[in-house]
């Protein structure tokens, strides 16, 4: 049994055993962390780029860790055996080659999560802005170009957010108090929501540093005003053009269904409960919302899945 | 009246009184201002909490050497246990012996880090299942906050206590360079400590990472985030003046022979931490200096003009998040490098052979030092600071991995022809490599820009942190408490104990961890006191009766990994007593360990155990190679005059 420590079966087995090891691990671990279902083609390259990065969690703990267990193994003392180990004090070929090696991977990893983040953050033709206002505890939703209803037909603002299936989107927001942060853990892109400063001094039309998107699509905000809303002020989440909307995410969703909005990022008391519905919705029945009709009705006419009937009221429907 | 000869008696009495002195002239500023009120809480806590950090110095007699030499006097330093008192009594007060300060720190760490502990069993268990159970949201918010300053303050007590302890040891220095400094620092964290936990009681909801505007909202009158700014600002104070101390002792008191580059490994962990901390942490004190004046003076640092009309236009949020990231990201380092150092320490020693790749080990320290001073933007990928940062960010993250891989590999060559045994300090190392592993692997998916998007505020980053910092900080910790606890008292810890320490410990830390990231990834978020039963679905649905009662409230998939995350945070708590028994047990029981029990070459252990009061008679002689195991007849160091029986 006793037999040199550079003896190259030891190796042989060693690959041999990490191999195997890569194997399993990946598999175990595609099982112990479940993504939520896919739900924007942004899913698609993050799950992609993750899904490559649990094999290279695989690999490199396969192959540190069987190295050592096969060393705390072979080369544990056996009883008896007072003498110490054999006396080697480095090796520098192979110190530059695992300096070297890992910066392969990282340059890999580098190139592929810079086209990955490329891509997530791609500008996409056809965007539709969405002004997001989150505020403790709470998220508000407007249709930025004044196109759609910014209210509920009672007055009240829209709590849950509702978007057509295979439309580019950028949300546009702004906080009113402290940070918060929109999360769809099933589109998988997150973004922090900075409180937006008052730009009364940026010229109209100019929406700040996201200029890209500032098609002057906030020059028909005020026409959609609902004036009876009753705390109208300045501080009326749809004068944006006053605001800056100073973080602003891009999103597709590609599967319809109803999925959670969070607040991901600490805003004090009840920030646990800082909860949204999203419905992401075939583009008919979108365009039947969009003209004011009531969402559970239009969910139920156009068979969607996650359609509530708790919620419906056929009173509502027109 | 005994009590009161304690110089932390004394301290604590100090502090009390210099609150007091705080309240009062802020209050006779405000009276002579004409203001109505005099009472403001949050300019009184500001105060009270800097004039009582200074109470408790003076009370407890950290300042006396220099108000001497202001005085015209220059005292001695008076070596051994005071004259009149039991010899105990030197651990309650100032003491000058790096030896007693090493003690002092380490103990003093421990507690915290089980309180801190505490603080996430108390809302682990409110997390066990979906639905507020026993906490309320604010005071939830807080704890969470308290669990992260509490265990920071624990860490850099516990390596605070590592360094003193050891590195004057170990390069064969009689003390550290500037023993009056050495003590001041370590007092100082006392009377943090006592803020820290003070905040407690007057909340503060924003967790550790502090951000504004939540943490500037004056408004919702949490004044506890007074006390916290005092606190970290005090303990940072600490960390500056302690790594000064260590540098100076590491490059200016090595006996001659004693190179560099043979110093035992640990030092170079610590000459790397040390500028770290001496470097970076400034940053965050003055971060939570500006702060406090932003709540209390209203100077509008962070705050935008969008929040609160009292606050001038101009404040920026993510230039605190940047600042607060410039400290907090190498403060990841300063916890971890001297923890990487203690497993470089203990593996030769176990393996009977020479550290692989000295010098590789050594530099890779400090080229992680380095690196991680650029990489502090990778906590803000989404925070919507300039866009084209993220990229060089993520390079720079991804770079940490390559010198922190050189260390995995060559711990791999250590090991790799030994004859290794499995004491239960070198049981904590193998524990620590595969658990840090998990924490550094877990680490590229989060330096990813895109994967980041969806991981990050979620429970994998939780997961992934309490990897690093377990792996990198408390099992090293412990397996340097059960390494060197021979030496520092004389006797053997129970081996059968400490072995059952770690085969609770290592496997439940493993369900936690991985459990964490797993919740995470399914959409668990951080920081919250309650969350969606049905994150990641339904293994058992709910039964409802037809009028809705419900007679089962069913099980979600998140629920089922937060069942095991708490069963295993209970067992590593359980684990972590079971020590603690071990180590206060074997003070009067366990057997007497001799010089050197593991046969290790480093200068400490050619020395009696305990310690005496000066480690070495006469100047050590420096004659090999710190880690020549296996090199027949060879010597790291002579050790002339002592009474060592190896």
């Amino acid at each position: 049994m006793e037999q040199s420590s550079s003896s190259p079966r030891h190796f042989v087995i060693v690959g041999v055993l990490i191999l195997v090891s890569t194997f399993v691990l990946n598999w175990l671990l595609s099982a112990a962390l479940p993504l939520p279902v896919q739900a924007s083609i942004q899913a698609v390259d993050i799950d992609w780029l993750f899904g490559l990065h649990v094999l290279l969690i695989a690999f490199l703990f396969s192959l540190v860790v069987v190295f050592m267990i096969y060393a705390l193994i072979v080369f544990r003392r056996r009883d008896g055996d007072d003498g110490e180990g054999e006396h080697f004090e480095g090796n520098t070929k192979l110190e530059i080659a695992w300096t070297s090696a890992p910066m392969i991977f990282v340059i890999i990893f580098s190139v592929l999560g810079i086209v990955s983040l490329n891509k997530v953050t791609q500008a996409q033709d056809g965007e539709i802005p969405v002004k997001i206002v989150a505020e403790q505890w709470q998220f508000v939703f407007y249709y930025g170009d004044g196109e759609h209803p910014p209210m509920e037909k009672d007055g009240t603002p829209r709590a849950e957010l509702v978007l057509a299936v295979d439309q580019p989107y950028i949300m546009q927001m702004r906080s009113k108090d402290v940070m918060h942060a929109f999360w769809v853990p099933a589109f998988r892109v997150k973004q922090d929501i900075m409180p937006g400063v008052e730009i009364a001094s940026i010229p109209h039309g100019e929406p700040g540093e996201h200029g890209e998107e500032g098609d002057g699509s906030d020059d028909e905000a005020h026409g959609e005003e609902d004036d009876s809303h009753e705390e109208a002020s300045h501080e009326e989440a749809g004068d944006h053009d006053t605001f800056e909307f100073p973080t602003s995410l891009r999103l597709t969703p590609s599967e319809i269904g109803k999925y959670k909005l969070r607040c991901a990022e600490l805003c004090g008391g009840t920030h646990f409960s800082m909860r949204s519905d999203v419905y992401v919705v075939s583009p008919d029945a979108y365009e039947r919302f969009a003209a004011g009709e009531d969402l559970q009705c239009v969910l139920k006419d156009t068979n969607h899945p996650d359609y509530d009937e708790s919620e419906y009221d056929e009173n509502k429907c027109g | 009246m005994a009590l009161m000869s304690l110089g932390i008696t004394r301290g604590l009495v100090g502090q009390v009184v210099g609150t007091l002195v705080g309240f009062i002239l802020l209050m006779g500023t405000r009276a002579l201002t004409g203001y109505d009120t005099l009472w403001d809480a949050e300019g009184a806590w500001s105060l009270g909490s800097l004039f009582g950090v200074m109470g408790f110095l003076i009370g407890v007699g950290a300042m006396d050497g220099w108000t001497s030499w202001m005085i015209g006097k220059f005292p001695p330093i008076v070596h051994g246990p005071p004259k009149d008192k039991p010899a105990w009594t030197r651990y309650f007060a100032v003491d000058y012996n790096h030896k007693v300060i090493g003690v002092q720190y380490g103990v003093t760490g421990l507690l915290l880090l089980m309180l801190g502990g505490g603080f996430a069993v108390i809302f682990r268990t409110e997390l066990t299942r979906s639905g507020l159970q026993f906490l309320e949201p604010d005071l939830y918010n807080t704890f969470i906050g308290m669990h992260g300053w509490t265990a920071i303050a624990a860490m850099l007590l516990g390596i605070g206590g590592m360094a003193n302890y050891l590195v004057p040891l170990m390069v064969g220095a009689d003390d550290m360079a500037f023993p009056r400094l050495n003590a001041f620092a370590f007092w100082i964290n006392v009377p943090a400590i006592v803020l820290l936990v003070g905040s407690l009681f007057l909340r503060w909801d924003s967790g550790w990472t502090l951000y504004p505007p939540l943490s500037t909202d004056v408004e919702a009158g949490q004044v506890g985030y007074q006390l916290t700014f005092y606190a970290i600002y005090t303990v940072g104070l600490s960390s500056i003046l302690g790594s000064i101390n260590i540098i100076a002792t590491m490059l200016l008191m090595r006996p001659p022979g004693m190179s560099l580059f043979r110093m035992p490994i640990f030092c170079w962990a610590m000459l790397a931490t040390s500028l770290l901390q001496l470097t970076a942490t400034q940053v965050i004190g003055q971060s939570m200096l500006m702060l406090s004046v932003e709540r209390s003076m209203g100077m509008g640092f962070f705050n935008p003009a969008s929040f609160t009309d009292k606050s001038p236009p101009g404040g920026d949020p993510i230039l605190f998040e940047h600042l607060f990231w410039f400290y907090s990201h190498p403060a990841v380092y300063i916890f971890v490098l001297p923890g990487l150092g203690i497993i470089s320490e203990i593996l030769p020693v176990f393996a009977r052979k020479p550290l692989f790749g000295y010098r590789w080990i050594a530099m890779s320290s400090m080229a992680i030092a380095l690196v991680g001073f650029l990489v502090w933007g990778h906590h803000m990928f989404t925070s919507g600071f300039n866009p084209a940062l993220r990229v060089p960010f993520m390079l720079a993250t991804m770079l940490v991995g390559v010198p922190t891989g050189v260390k995995f590999f060559s711990w791999l060559g250590t090991l790799w022809g030994g004859k290794i045994t499995f004491e239960t300090p070198m049981l904590f190392t193998l524990g620590a490599i595969s658990v840090f592993l998990l924490g550094g692997l877990s680490g590229p998916v989060l330096a990813t820009v895109s994967t980041d998007m969806h991981l990050h505020d979620s429970y994998f980053v939780v997961g992934h942190f309490h990897a690093t910092i377990f792996g990198g900080f408390v099992f090293p910790f412990v397996a340097a408490i059960y390494f060197w606890y021979p030496k520092i008292t004389g006797r053997m810890y129970n081996e059968a104990m400490g072995k059952i320490h770690f085969w609770i410990m290592t496997p439940a830390f493993w369900v936690m961890s991985v459990g964490q990231m797993t919740v995470g990834v399914m959409g668990m978020r951080r920081r919250i006191a309650d969350y969606d039963q049905d994150i990641g679905g339904m293994v058992t649905d709910p039964i409802l009766t037809a009028e809705g009662v419900v007679l089962n409230p069913g099980l979600g998939a998140v629920e089922v990994g937060h069942i095991a995350i708490t069963i295993a945070g209970f067992a590593i708590a359980f684990s972590v007593l079971l020590m603690v028994y071990n180590l206060f047990n074997s003070l009067d029981l366990g057997a007497v360990a001799g010089n050197n029990p593991w046969r290790s070459r480093s200068p400490e252990w050619q020395i009696p155990s305990p310690i005496p009061e000066h480690s070495f008679p006469q100047p050590i002689q420096v004659v090999g190679e710190p880690y020549d195991y296996g090199l027949a007849g060879s010597n790291f160091v002579l050790i002339p005059g002592s009474a060592g029986d190896d």
